[in-house]
């Protein structure tokens, strides 16, 4: 089923723990050597920004091959759809090339013909046929995605296959009657928890674990939407946006219960199960519920609110560091001493640049209206 | 790491006795590592607690609770530097250790409110006068002797976006994608100039090893802002767009052998690539000079150009990637 040859996932998976108990130094250098011979594998995996430079490079190619290939022979609506289509699966064609005979694996070609494919594939039927119901809308999105996650293991084809999954019940329900919507958030999270379940249960397979990732995805992904099919926006605006009037929904009081309490739940289970997934899935969701409060009782002023978030925060991060100074509990506050991903480049730098820019460039905001720097560019942007 | 593979490698020969007894030990005592967490939290407390006193600021001026605030902002400011000095190491023109998590945010806290503490001083008693240059220029100085002091790669982010900021231009990331808004002709040459003395910052910092590691910040906003200047000038001047294409090529090889010999591979690929665009601007405008009516066959031609020349732009990446790795295991 797997586009990639599997003797060599298997022998990638082997190597990499290998690398790990390297760095780690818990095995000799000869015996890292001796295993990377033992289980050798020849994919072209390059690191993050060979990857980034050749989806760039394949999308663009692809984009100018389909200029080439329009050139050539439009004509109606329909026969453009036709274009698209076979387009998208030349690109898929062509990944099975490079995956076969240049061994390439999540680098960066792959990845960007699999999205090219799907999306030359999808626009094509688009065109060909005028109005698309959306609920076959998404069944070929699922389709597709899913055809993604199976042959390719691509995580984010699972997520938009998943995506895709609940667009179709949505709008399945939305079509079935009364009784249907209303049972409609209950529904979702009906589905959110058997696919919760299975999800965990398949990526603890010892025959699925090429797709052990993917499946972890899924998870947190199902966490997510068994939290939205249960927050009070969310189930007020969608019920809004169903039937047309608005207004409070009925047993409000289950939602905001709901939303207020499975972020708690996820982030307790997190840390009792040591469980990253949940903690990280309930840490964003917490942010999630204080808007959902904030967009309808504005208790305090956004800036005091803030301000006191934001010491309780640093505070609160100070006695946690106080408490961890010595590990307790199997927590530790040191780093986790893995390899980074990002080498030497300061990221976390920029990232701060990029969110205090008001803060830094303070002396120009009130009062001064002198800097130059605004105002609408010309249209010389990096592309030609 | 999995331990039943670790036995298996063991009973293939592969790995000692002594080896799988320390993979096991070392995954006994795993711990649970709360290490992103705790920055998360520190960076979203700080983002908020900065922010919102910004806001409070721009809300109270002109009435009875200014004080208050500005008090409480000196409070906060005084309280983080002071804990800072507190927990600083020795300085060194060498790459200090960071303490710990929690000082590199405060110390960060206590910059930003700082700026915050001046830009009322200014706003309300004007206390740097009327000259705008000096009201960025000292937030400006004050960051860049704190990155320094301390060792902060944040710190230092903010001083050279502060930089540029005196210099008349936006430089973070998003606002160079969002309004690249370099049609003036003045923000052109300010862009190369600043893009120009970035690189020469860095350059220095790794020569005379002057807080060595501090370099790649340097570059990285110096490369961005400088290609950008510089494509923009392309697009801009568009009588000798064949000049600043010579002149850009001839910088950014200067720039990849840079690259190259500090062997960092970022550094090549955001070099060729926006050499690549360059390139295909000045090629795609001469084949629109050739033949000013675009006609079926140029267009086809652009195509194929533009095909092809991504493929080979694709391989000579692979190329030079297998060619600092090799380095890397000589």
């Amino acid at each position: 089923m797997i586009a990639y040859n599997p003797q060599y996932l298997d022998n990638r998976a082997v190597q990499a723990e290998a690398a790990e108990a390297f760095a780690k130094k818990v095995i000799t250098e000869e015996e890292y050597h001796r295993i990377r011979g033992a289980y050798p594998y020849t994919f072209y995996t390059p690191n993050i920004y060979v990857r980034i430079g050749l989806f760039l490079l394949t999308v663009l190619a692809s984009a100018c091959g389909f200029g080439l290939f329009i050139l050539m022979g439009a004509g109606s609506a329909r026969s453009v759809g036709i274009s698209f289509i076979i387009f998208g699966a030349i690109a898929y064609v062509g990944l099975e090339f490079f995956i076969r005979r240049q061994g390439m694996y999540r680098s960066g070609v792959d990845d960007a013909l699999l999205w090219v494919g799907g999306g030359m594939i999808l626009a094509g039927i688009d065109i060909s046929f005028n109005t698309i119901p959306p609920s076959v809308q998404s069944l070929l999105v699922l389709v597709l995605a899913a055809w993604g996650v199976l042959r390719y293991a691509d995580r984010l084809m699972a997520l938009v296959a998943y995506g895709a999954l609940l667009s179709l019940i949505f709008h399945l329900t939305v079509g079935g009657g009364a009784v249907a919507r209303a049972l409609l958030p209950f529904l979702m999270m009906v589905v959110s928890v058997v696919a919760y379940l299975l999800a965990s249960r398949l990526s603890a397979a010892e025959r699925l674990r090429n797709y052990h990732s993917c499946l972890v995805l899924l998870r947190v992904a199902t966490l997510v939407s068994f939290y939205l099919a249960g927050n009070y926006y969310v189930v007020r605006e969608l019920n809004a946006f169903i039937s047309g009037g608005s207004g409070p929904v009925a047993l409000g009081w289950l939602w905001w219960v709901l939303t207020a309490i499975t972020p708690v739940f996820y982030i307790g289970r997190g840390l009792v199960r040591k469980d990253v997934v949940f903690l990280w899935t309930g840490l964003a969701l917490i942010a999630a519920t204080i808007f959902t409060v904030r967009y309808y009782y504005h208790l305090l002023p956004a800036e005091l609110a803030m301000i006191i978030g934001g010491s309780v925060l640093i505070i609160g991060v100070y006695c946690l560091s106080r408490y961890l100074h010595v590990p307790k509990h199997g927590f530790t506050a040191a780093s986790p001493e893995e390899p980074d991903l990002l080498g030497d480049l300061p990221m976390e730098g920029l990232i701060l640049a990029e969110s205090f820019k008001a803060a830094a460039a303070q002396p120009e905001a009130p009062g001064f209206r002198f800097g130059g720097g605004t105002g609408g560019g010309g249209g010389a942007g990096g592309d030609f | 790491m999995q331990i039943p593979l670790f036995k298996k490698l063991h009973a293939e020969g592969h790995i000692s006795d002594d080896s799988l007894r320390r993979v096991e030990e070392l995954e006994a005592r795993r711990l649970f590592s709360l290490f992103w967490e705790i920055r998360l939290f520190l960076y979203l407390g700080v983002l908020l607690l900065t922010g919102g006193l910004g806001i409070l600021v721009y809300k109270n001026i002109d009435t009875i609770g200014h004080q208050a605030v500005l008090a409480f902002i000196a409070l906060v400011t005084v309280g983080s530097f002071y804990y800072c000095l507190r927990k600083k190491a020795a300085f060194s023109w060498g790459k200090v250790d960071a303490t710990d998590s929690f000082s590199d945010y405060i110390l960060l806290l206590g910059c930003l409110s700082l700026l915050i503490f001046l830009a009322y001083l200014q706003y309300e008693y004007g206390v740097f006068g009327d000259h705008y240059g000096l009201a960025t220029f000292m937030p400006m100085l004050i960051l860049f002797v704190t990155a320094y002091a301390f060792d902060h790669l944040g710190v230092l982010s903010l001083a050279i976006t502060n930089l540029a900021a005196w210099a008349g231009i936006a430089i973070t990331p998003l606002s160079l994608l969002k309004d690249g808004n370099f049609a003036d002709h003045r923000l052109i040459f300010t862009g190369l100039l600043l893009g120009g003395v970035l690189l020469a910052a860095g350059y220095l910092a790794s020569r005379r090893r002057l807080k060595a590691h501090f370099e790649a910040t340097y570059a990285n906003f110096g490369l961005h802002v400088f290609f950008i200047a510089a494509l923009a000038g392309l697009f801009t001047y568009d009588r000798v767009y064949v000049l600043w294409f010579l002149g850009l090529a001839g910088l950014a090889y200067y720039c990849y052998t840079q690259a190259m010999a500090r062997r960092s591979f970022y550094f090549v690929l955001v070099i060729v690539l926006y050499t690549y665009v360059a390139l295909c601007y000045t090629l795609l405008r001469l084949m629109w000079y050739m033949s000013p009516n675009f006609d079926i066959g140029i267009i086809a031609l652009g195509l194929i150009y533009l095909i092809l020349s991504a493929v080979g732009v694709g391989r000579l990446l692979v190329h030079l990637n297998h060619k600092l790795k090799a380095h890397d295991s000589l």
